[in-house]
Formats: structure tokens, C-alpha cells, sequence
């Protein structure tokens, strides 16, 4: 036949392009395979600034590692940390390791808080030099001077009398590291008789690539693996998003392998069985590789990336996209390919039309991972629909339906044109309104986008103990301050700072961390440097010369120093190195890392990281004064809330997909018919709905987007017996193959530790039985349909 | 003093006598919330032509909490117990923010010595002791760097309990503690600073 030819050609012309793109880019590493949980998420703010922000927030807080190293006995801690800080630093992904807070480190600290002495003031110191208790600061020297091992501080007082830079580095240290003690250098926490010392470390390169994953996974077990050996009891408390983003990737190749798989077993298994012959075999698996490498190609295209969850879900596509070539194998009376190929051409087309749109109502959600998910399944579709269009009529074929399948099928057809079977298809009519008073009688469950994270107990709760014993700040639930420039920013954020101790006072958070409590704005340091100058003025210096601490002369020079040092200010870039502003320079946010589009208004931010946020509810946007903005941001609970009102809206949505699908049926067949057609999935979906109150599972987002697909796979089944002349045998193979793999590929996902593809393999694995079951017996009743309208012309 | 505490005091004299030098036979502080000791402290600091001069009282608890008061030349009181250090100033509220963990390991040091829980610094100290008829001097050394790096060495002396202690600091400074029992009362507020 002409055409056949050019068509297989151009079939090898895509295949070829396709394969040549994927090999590409996995020779240059760019296969972009995703485990970052966020890019499966939307955007949450409508300041696209504040999204910026928090998406340079979590890249940065993305590259910490946090250990917590236990021991009953506190130098085996001890020495188990610095054996894991050496393991660390000679991992090559590893930028930087902190454990021991050397000597050096308090002498630069020392000199810090020395310099700025006079313009840094605690919120205590200045309470009371606010209420002239200028004596407290005196007292405070004389006493700390009588105490043992003050050489130092007493040398220390002859050029800062008051000790002000002592108290401010103390008050500093107090206030950031609350249940950590220094204890020999190390930093320890103390629980149940259990020290625990902390070692931090950063990562060089992203915690989402797969070598540093592995590598540094590595260096810790072995380590692991040692203390166990060598009888040293000491254990590894970890987090950070590497064992996440690690335990995510492990699961997802694990997945794809039984989901994909076990698919592709089951179709080639079905098609020996069905087919007997290894033509089949051979084209099914074309038709699957070209689909699969379609999706992967058009995902990897549009968004850059194809995110592991992708990948999982995608696997059962397998099972789907499977139908054509089962279709096409099974007119065996069909001897040329190119007649097979007319003979279900419509069929088919209008199945891959369905089922598009059923996908379609994943690719409408605001949230890239359904996406992907449905670009990857619609594309592959699309592949797997091409391949047998295009390539499969020029392969010469010579399979042979089974008898034995046939006979089966026969006697399930006169199984389904049973009065019974029919009297149970009425009966099930009534289903869909049960469905509805159990949705209208049971309350909605809160949708958790966490769900979209593989489950690992161990990892969480190995988080959860450090949380507690740190007491750190959330990563997720921070407030964000703007400011056009470094100044006008601490001074925003230090505006905050009283609405802030309020909701402390009130329980509302625990605590919080602010940039501003150790780099105070220039107007602030002016305060401060106005207040201290009280204090320098008072009668404080004589109780010190009259304790004989100090000379004449001495105190004399200090306040010459005081009063020399009036501009001296701390500023950002010299805060950022000392070893106060080292440590929380991850709340600064860069203007060079914001994006360029925004440079015209507020440049820079930070973050005001919060610990334990108690009461959410409480939590809201303030105003900082002069026009500033303290933005709460809690991507998790705003992600849920999107996904709540999505659901919302999905009854009307489906509603509105099936209308469109009807239409297409009205276009086709007669309205009797296109209603039958849409019958099935509408009480598979009602089934589904039914079973799920039944077995208890909590209706969310992912149980309900699968009825889409339902309705597309249901009224395909019902296209293939409505295209079909009469209810034959080899049709009702057909769709009895494709909806045992389509069920299977769907089933396995239900195996998945990934609560939302769990929950979606679970509605489809209910509905889709539910379609199976239905299909041949509303097959018989289209074939009958058929006779009574068509009896004239075709009898 | 009557019959029985003078059997007592005799014992113990005749014991050392023939004992020899034993650390179990030194008497420390007596932990009893009634009694109490004057003190008088004199540090040579290096930065100072004068020496510090100071003096208080202090006691130890049954409950093993050592209350270290200054009276002159300002009220100042330092509890440590086991748990950790307490500070109060002249108006005896507490000062917490003082935090310093050398400070506090050091407090935990001079707790077990007054105490008399010499085995408790067997790990960080190596321990001498002389004696010369019932007068003993026990003089420690620090084993850590940590430690080494401020101080040098602690001295006690003592007979029937304690009677003297200095410490030798790295940087060159010194304090001389002179400890003599009081004749009056225990320490002013002395229950409320334990019960802290």
C-alpha cells in the first residue's frame, strides 16, 4: 500500500531524533532528574520577591547537614565527633565543617564585640541603662574582678571600664545557642543521660545530586559502621534535606523498577499467552520504549527537568499505553497491517482523545509535579499511538489468537448477556448517589502536601530529636523582611522586634532569631552610643576607681576613646565576617540572588527564623512601620490550603470534563449509546468513591484526580465494543487485556511509600476493577443497542 | 566543748599520727546548713600594683550546694551545686546572663575540693599530697590543655580541715584564699540561696 512506506519512515526519523536527545544529554549529565520536593510545588506568594526569597532561603538551608553526635559518655562524644568532622572534611562535596569553637574563634569574637563595643547594646543593658541603673554596670565589674581567673577581664576593664564588650558577647552567645553549652570547645547538649555534641556542615554542591548523595552517604556509614565494630556505643542523629533528597531518590528508582517492571512483565506475559508468537513481543516493546522515551523527552523540553515522582507515576503508563498494540495484534482475520490499522483506527483515536483529556485534568492544576505527570503520560500516549500508526503496518505479522483465551472470553460474554448481569448493571445505577451522600456525610480530610514525600519514620523522627534538643529555628515557617537598602532592612527588622517579643509573651512561637538582635541599624548604634554615654558620664567609673580597679588616668583615656569612637558603626559587610554574623549570615538574603527583574524596588531581605511556631493560626503578615512589611511565609501550609481549594473545585471540573467527553460521543454515536458509554465510569467512579468511605481512607486531593483518568480509560472500553460490528470475542480479549494491565500498572502504584501516588494507584485500582467488570456487560447492551437501530441496514 | 567531741577530736589526731598520709583521712568542709567559715581572698593580678582584698562567708549544705558569699568590698553571692552556678548581686537578684563555661567547670572543681570529692578530679588533676604531723598540703595539677592553659596549680592546706587555698594562674596572677571558722550564725539568707 502506498503511504505505508513514508509513514515508518518518518517513524524511524523520530525514533532516531529521540534517542540521539536522550543520549545527549546523558553523556553531558543533564538528564536533570529532580528529588527537590519543592519543584513540585507552585508558587505560594503574590510578591514574587518573597518567593525568590524563600527559594534562596531553602536553597541555603538545603546545603546544611546537622549531626548530633550520642554518648553516654561525654569525651567518647567527644571524640566520635571529631572522628565525623574528619570524615566530613575529606569529602570533597563538603565546603566547610563546624564542630570545635577554637581559641582563635573566641579572640576574633573577643575582638569583635571590642571594636563595636560602644554602639551594640543588649536588650538588658539598655533597659537599664534606659532606667539610669548606671551602678548595676560597676557592680558588675567589681564582682566579676573578685571572682577567680579575671586577669583577664580586670586587664580588659582599663580600657572598657564597664566591661560593655563582655556583656554583649555573653548576651549575644546566650541568645542564639539556647540549649547548647560550650564545654571544651565542643557545643553539648545533655538529655537522659545521653551527651549529645553537634557537628554542622555545608555542602558545595547541590543536596539534590546524586554524587554527593552517594558520597557522602557513604563517608557516614562506614563511620557508622566502625563505631559499631569497635564497641563504641556512639550513635548519629542526622537531617538535612541530602538524607531526604537520598532516601527520595533510593525509593523512586526502587519504585519505577517494581511499577515499570512488573508492568512490562505482565504485558509481555499477557502477550505470549494472548498472541503466541514473538512479533508481538517485539513491537509491544517498541511501542512502550518509544512512548516512555516521548514522555521523558517533551517533560525534560517544557520544564527543564524531569522531577523521580514523574518517573514513578509514569511507569504505569506501561499499562496503558499498551491498548493500541493490543488492539492492532488482536484482528488476527486481518491479514495486511495496513488493514488492521483502518479497522481500529478510530477506535483508537478516539480512545487516546479520552484518555488525553482525562490526563488533561492533572496538566490544569496549579502545581508543576501533576504536570509533569501529565505531560509525561499524554506525550507517552501519543508515542505509543504513533508507533502503531506509523511503524507497525510495514512489520509483517503471523500471530494467532489463543483458542483457549477466545473460548474464555466467549463464555464470559454469554456471562454478561445474562438477565442477571443486566439486573446487576440497573442495580448499580443507583451507586452514583450513594457516592454522593457519602461524599456530602463525611468532612474533607486536610490535605498535607507532604504526602508528596516518600515516608521514612526513622529520618523524621531523627529530625524531630534534633529539633528538640536544638531547639532550631523551622526552615519552612519564617517571617521575611524587605528594605530598599542594608539600613532601611535592619531597621525594618528591628521594628519588628517588639510585635515579635509580643507573640513569645503571648506562647504564640517559642522564639525567634533576628539579624537585627546583633547588627543594629546606624540609628540604633546612634541610640545605643547616646545611652552609653550616660553611662560614661555617671558616677559608675568612680566606684571603680574607688575599688581600685582603675586609675585616674585610665578611666580618663577610656571615655577619650568613647568619645573618639561616636562613628565608628558596624555595618553589614564587616558583620558577615565575624563569627556572630558567620553563623547567621543564612538569614541575610543577598540582593545578587534575587532576581533581576525586582532590582528597581526593595533589593534587599532577610529572614526572622522562628522556633516552634505554636498557635498558626495567630501568625500573620504586620507592618514594621515606615512602610515596612514582615511577610509570614509557610509554603507547607499555604500548598495545602491551594490543594484544599483545588479539591473544591474538582466535582465541577469533572463535571465538566465529562460533558466535553460526551459531546465527543454525541459526535459519534447516538445518544443512547454515547450515555451507555459514559455510564460505566460514572459508576466506576461512584464505586470508587463508596469503597474508599467503606475502608476508611481519608478522601484527599490524590484519590479524587484519578477519576479523570476513569472516565477517560472507562469510556474507552466502551468505545472498542461500540466500534466493534458485534460483540466478538477478540474485542472483548482486547479490552479484557488491556484493562487486566492497565489495573495491574495502576494496582502496583498503590505499593508506593509516596503517600500521594499511593492514594491515586488506590482509586484507580478500585475504579478500574469496577470497569472491568461493567464493560462487557454494557458491551452487550451497545451490541443490542446497535441491532435495534441499526437493524435495517446492517441485518 | 564536751567529752564526746573531745574522744572525737583525739581520735582523729592520734589516727593521722600513725596513719601516716592518707587522702581519705582529710577533713574538708563539714556540709551542714548551720555552719559556716569567714573567708579572706587576695589576688595579685598582674594589671594591679595593689592586691584585691576581699572577704564573706561561705558554707556548704548538706545537700552539697556551696554558698560563697562576699561582703566587702560589695555583697555579691555564688551558689554552685552539681547542677551548676548561680550568681546574685548586691540586692541578691539573681544575674543569670554571666554565663561562662570555664567559669562553671571551674566552680564544679572548687565545689569537689571543698567537698572533699577528691576522687572526682582524679580525671583532670594529678594529685600530690605531704604531710608533716597533722598539717597535710595537697597540691593538684591540671592534666587537660584546657585547663593548663589558665591555671597551673591548686594548693590546699589544712589540718583538721581546711585552712588555706591558692591557685597559681598560667598568666602569672595568684589568689590566696585564708578560710577560719565563724563565730556567729550561719550565712545570712543561707536557706534561701540553697533552696534557689
Amino acid at each position: 500500500m502506498s503511504g505505508i512506506k513514508p509513514r515508518a519512515f518518518l517513524w524511524c526519523l523520530l525514533a532516531l531524533l529521540l534517542g540521539a536527545y536522550l543520549i545527549t544529554l546523558a553523556k553531558n549529565n543533564t538528564l536533570n532528574l529532580d528529588s527537590n520536593i519543592l519543584s513540585l510545588l507552585p508558587a505560594t506568594e503574590a510578591d514574587p520577591a518573597v518567593e525568590q526569597a524563600f527559594t534562596n532561603f531553602s536553597e541555603q538551608t538545603m546545603r546544611r547537614l546537622v549531626f548530633l553526635v550520642a554518648n553516654t559518655d561525654k569525651a567518647a562524644a567527644m571524640r566520635s565527633a571529631d572522628e565525623l568532622a574528619n570524615a566530613l572534611q575529606t569529602n570533597r562535596f563538603i565546603e566547610s565543617v563546624e564542630l570545635k569553637r577554637g581559641t582563635s574563634d573566641q579572640a576574633t569574637t573577643g575582638d569583635f564585640f571590642f571594636r563595636h563595643r560602644h554602639h551594640l547594646l543588649s536588650k538588658s543593658d539598655q533597659a537599664l541603662l534606659a532606667a539610669g541603673d548606671f551602678t548595676a554596670f560597676s557592680d558588675q565589674a567589681i564582682q566579676q574582678a573578685y571572682a577567680p581567673f579575671s586577669g583577664g577581664l580586670i586587664a580588659l576593664l582599663q580600657n572598657d571600664p564597664f566591661l560593655l564588650s563582655f556583656r554583649n558577647a555573653t548576651a549575644t552567645a546566650s541568645n542564639n545557642q539556647q540549649s547548647l553549652a560550650l564545654d571544651d570547645g565542643y557545643l553539648v547538649a545533655q538529655d537522659d543521660g545521653d551527651y549529645y555534641v553537634l557537628v554542622t556542615a555545608e555542602l558545595a554542591r547541590s543536596s539534590f545530586d546524586q554524587e554527593v548523595q552517594l558520597e557522602t552517604l557513604a563517608g557516614i556509614s562506614s563511620l557508622e559502621a566502625n563505631w559499631s565494630a569497635s564497641a563504641n556505643d556512639s550513635r548519629l542523629i542526622r537531617t538535612g534535606a541530602l538524607f531526604y533528597a537520598a532516601h527520595a531518590y533510593e525509593t523512586a528508582r526502587r519504585e519505577v523498577n517494581i511499577i515499570g517492571g512488573g508492568s512490562m512483565v505482565l504485558v509481555l506475559l499477557l502477550m505470549l499467552l494472548a498472541f503466541r508468537s514473538v512479533g508481538p513481543l517485539i513491537l509491544v516493546s517498541i511501542a512502550l520504549g518509544f512512548g516512555v522515551a516521548t514522555g521523558f523527552v517533551l517533560v525534560r523540553l517544557l520544564f527543564g527537568e524531569v522531577h523521580l515522582l514523574t518517573l514513578v507515576f509514569g511507569a504505569s503508563l506501561i499499562g496503558v499505553a499498551e491498548d493500541y498494540a493490543f488492539h492492532y495484534f488482536a484482528l488476527e482475520e486481518e491479514r495486511s497491517g495496513a488493514a488492521r490499522l483502518k479497522h481500529i483506527l478510530p477506535a483508537i483515536s478516539l480512545g487516546l482523545l479520552t484518555c488525553v483529556i482525562g490526563y488533561a485534568a492533572l496538566l490544569v492544576t496549579p502545581f508543576p509535579g501533576l504536570q509533569q505527570m501529565a505531560v509525561f503520560s499524554i506525550s507517552g500516549l501519543i508515542g505509543a499511538y504513533l508507533t502503531v500508526v506509523l511503524l507497525f503496518p510495514v512489520i509483517p505479522l503471523h500471530d494467532k489468537n489463543s483458542p483457549w483465551l477466545l473460548a474464555l472470553c466467549k463464555r464470559l460474554i454469554a456471562l454478561s448477556s445474562t438477565k442477571g448481569a443486566r439486573y446487576g448493571f440497573y442495580l448499580a445505577l443507583v451507586f452514583p448517589l450513594f457516592a454522593l451522600a457519602s461524599l456530602y456525610y463525611t468532612e474533607n480530610a486536610p490535605e498535607d502536601v507532604r504526602s508528596f514525600q516518600a515516608l521514612n519514620a526513622e529520618l523524621l523522627s531523627q529530625e524531630e530529636s534534633i529539633q528538640n534538643l536544638l531547639n532550631a529555628p523551622a526552615a519552612n515557617q519564617f517571617y521575611l523582611v524587605k528594605g530598599a537598602s542594608p539600613d532601611e532592612l535592619l531597621t525594618n527588622l528591628e521594628a519588628a522586634e517588639d510585635k515579635l517579643s509580643a507573640m513569645v509573651a503571648a506562647d504564640v512561637i517559642d522564639g525567634f532569631v533576628n539579624i537585627a538582635g546583633s547588627l543594629p541599624s546606624v540609628e540604633q548604634q546612634m541610640r545605643n552610643y547616646e545611652l552609653y554615654s550616660n553611662l560614661y558620664n555617671s558616677d559608675a567609673g568612680r566606684a571603680l576607681i574607688d575599688a581600685g580597679l582603675l586609675t585616674e588616668e585610665q578611666l580618663a583615656k577610656a571615655k577619650t576613646a568613647f568619645e573618639s569612637d561616636s562613628q565608628n558603626y558596624l555595618d553589614a559587610a564587616e558583620w558577615k565576617t565575624s563569627p556572630i554574623g558567620k553563623e547567621l549570615a543564612y538569614l541575610w538574603l543577598d540582593p545578587a540572588a534575587q532576581t533581576q527583574a525586582d532590582n528597581n524596588s526593595s533589593g534587599y531581605a532577610a529572614v526572622i527564623a522562628l522556633r516552634n511556631v505554636k498557635q498558626l493560626d495567630q501568625m500573620a503578615d504586620f507592618a514594621t512601620g515606615a512602610g515596612g512589611q514582615a511577610v509570614f511565609v509557610d509554603k507547607v501550609s499555604t500548598v495545602n490550603s491551594m490543594l484544599s481549594a483545588y479539591r473544591h473545585n474538582i466535582g465541577w471540573l469533572l463535571f465538566v470534563t465529562c460533558s466535553l467527553i460526551f459531546v465527543i460521543l454525541l459526535w459519534r454515536y447516538r445518544l443512547h449509546k454515547a450515555l451507555l458509554i459514559l455510564t460505566v465510569p460514572v459508576i466506576a467512579i461512584s464505586t470508587t468513591v463508596i469503597v474508599l468511605a467503606l475502608i476508611g481512607e481519608n478522601l484527599s486531593l490524590f484519590h479524587v484526580l484519578p477519576f479523570f483518568l476513569l472516565v477517560g480509560l472507562g469510556v474507552d472500553f466502551g468505545i472498542f465494543f461500540a466500534e466493534d460490528g458485534s460483540l466478538s470475542s477478540s474485542t472483548l480479549l482486547t479490552v479484557l487485556l488491556s484493562a487486566l494491565t492497565t489495573l495491574f500498572s495502576f494496582g502496583l502504584l498503590t505499593l508506593s511509600t509516596t503517600l500521594a501516588i499511593h492514594s491515586f494507584g488506590l482509586s484507580m485500582l478500585i475504579g478500574l476493577t469496577c470497569d472491568l467488570l461493567l464493560s462487557p456487560i454494557a458491551g452487550n447492551m451497545l451490541v443490542k443497542q446497535r441491532e435495534f437501530t441499526h437493524a435495517g441496514t446492517t441485518g | 566543748m564536751n567529752i564526746r567531741s573531745a574522744v572525737i577530736f583525739l581520735a582523729s589526731t592520734l589516727s593521722s599520727v600513725s596513719f601516716a598520709c592518707e587522702m581519705t583521712d582529710l577533713k574538708f568542709l563539714v556540709a551542714d546548713d548551720a555552719m559556716h567559715y569567714e573567708f579572706t581572698q587576695s589576688k595579685t593580678v598582674a594589671a594591679l600594683s595593689q592586691p584585691l582584698i576581699s572577704s564573706g562567708v561561705m558554707g556548704l549544705s548538706k545537700a552539697q550546694q556551696l554558698v560563697w558569699q562576699t561582703l566587702r568590698p560589695l555583697k555579691s553571692t555564688l551558689v554552685i551545686s552539681a547542677e551548676g552556678l548561680k550568681q546574685f548581686n548586691r540586692n541578691d537578684e539573681l544575674v543569670n546572663d554571666m554565663e561562662n563555661p570555664i567559669a562553671t567547670e571551674l566552680a564544679q572543681v572548687f565545689l569537689s575540693l571543698l567537698s572533699g570529692d577528691t576522687k572526682a578530679l582524679d580525671a583532670t588533676f594529678t594529685q600530690k599530697l605531704t604531710c608533716e604531723n597533722e598539717n597535710w598540703h595537697l597540691s593538684l595539677e591540671p592534666i587537660e590543655d584546657e585547663l593548663k592553659n589558665i591555671l597551673t596549680t591548686i594548693a590546699l592546706d589544712g589540718a583538721a580541715r581546711i585552712e588555706k587555698i591558692s591557685f597559681a594562674e598560667t598568666r602569672g596572677d595568684n589568689t590566696e584564699i585564708v578560710l577560719s571558722p565563724a563565730l556567729e550564725g550561719p550565712v545570712e539568707n543561707f536557706a534561701t540561696y540553697v533552696g534557689n
